[in-house]
């Protein structure tokens, strides 16, 4: 169960990461080209954005090796990957926010203790103990589900003025963002919605990534 | 209240350089002015700085000036139309 539940998080934001990273560099380099201040904000949030997901997806390969041999070590490396991701995505997820205003515990220490024990007993890990392993908290999880929340509102309003093949390509990135943070926030009492929240995530950044193909090739 | 905007310099460039392809590659600075919408003064300020910049030259036809974009203009008003269509697809303008 770890196994493939590892592999195709890591798989999934590895993925993600990439595209990320594609999108950074396109506005980048328009921004190199026109100063624009707002392309600035736009490839830094894609730059952060890369930059925490593959990361995390990083470390959850090598915690595919660590969790049996070197637990204690596991759970530490996922717990500041996770704490990492969230401090990524609330960056460029407010980042990009920004650009729309400017135009306009305890709980921890008992996870340790059940990771710890399981791992050390050779059992296979519950799926939902494996997603609180992987993931920051849903407190954290609401914060940037609000982020979130507000760029579907705003990119599917504009691309419901444009009626435009990429504003709905970017709408319904974010779109499928939320959703997927929604299924994110709710796996941690469900397990099973992790695959649904990871599918869910990487068709948003196929749709960040048709649309970047289309504007390079304009 | 309705909110004034400004428009960037790159906006600007943009707008006298696809009034010089909407005239077929070349146009007065009359034209020019009108088409996109500047102050005679500014409209000066700018032919000057893009013709330093070689993104457009001056000649002279049958005794008038006349404005004509240049490969790299073209080049240009491509890279902006990029830059525009990937700000819209944000919902966000240059």
């Amino acid at each position: 169960m770890s196994a493939w539940f590892l592999v195709l998080s890591s798989a999934a934001e590895v993925i993600e990461g990439a595209v990320a990273f594609s999108i950074y560099h396109q506005a980048f380099k328009f921004y190199r080209l026109s100063g624009e201040r707002k392309l600035l904000s736009l490839s830094t949030a894609f730059l952060v954005l890369g930059l925490g997901l593959l990361a995390h997806g990083a470390i959850l390969a090598v915690l595919l090796f660590l969790l049996r041999s070197f637990p204690k070590m596991a759970f530490l490396l996922s717990r500041i990957s996770s704490w990492a991701l969230f401090a990524c995505e609330v960056l460029a997820y407010g980042s990009l926010a920004s650009s729309y205003f400017r135009t306009g515990s305890g709980e921890e220490a008992g996870l340790t203790l059940i990771v710890l024990s399981m791992a050390g007993a050779g059992r296979p890990m519950r799926p939902e103990l494996l997603v609180k392993l992987v993931r920051y908290h849903p407190a954290l999880e609401l914060v940037v589900l609000a982020l979130l929340s507000y760029l579907t509102y705003k990119t599917m309003s504009n691309f419901l003025s444009n009626r435009d093949m990429n504003p709905f390509l970017v709408g319904f990135a974010f779109l499928f963002l939320t959703v997927a943070h929604v299924c994110f926030f709710l796996s941690y009492f469900v397990a099973s919605l992790y695959t649904t929240a990871h599918v869910l995530q990487l068709l948003a950044f196929i749709c960040m990534s048709l649309m970047i193909v289309r504007v390079a090739s304009a | 209240m309705r909110e004034k905007r400004y428009r960037s310099r790159l906006r600007i460039v943009a707008d006298i350089l696809a009034v010089l392809v909407e005239e077929g590659g070349s146009a007065g600075p009359t034209r020019i002015l009108y088409g996109a919408n500047l102050s005679h003064d500014r409209l000066v300020r700018y032919l000057r700085e893009m013709e330093e910049k070689e993104l457009i030259e001056r000649r002279n036809d049958d005794g008038r000036t006349v404005y004509g974009i240049t490969e790299k203009g073209k080049r240009l008003l491509d890279e902006v139309r990029k830059i525009e269509e990937l700000l819209r697809a944000f919902g966000l303008e240059i």
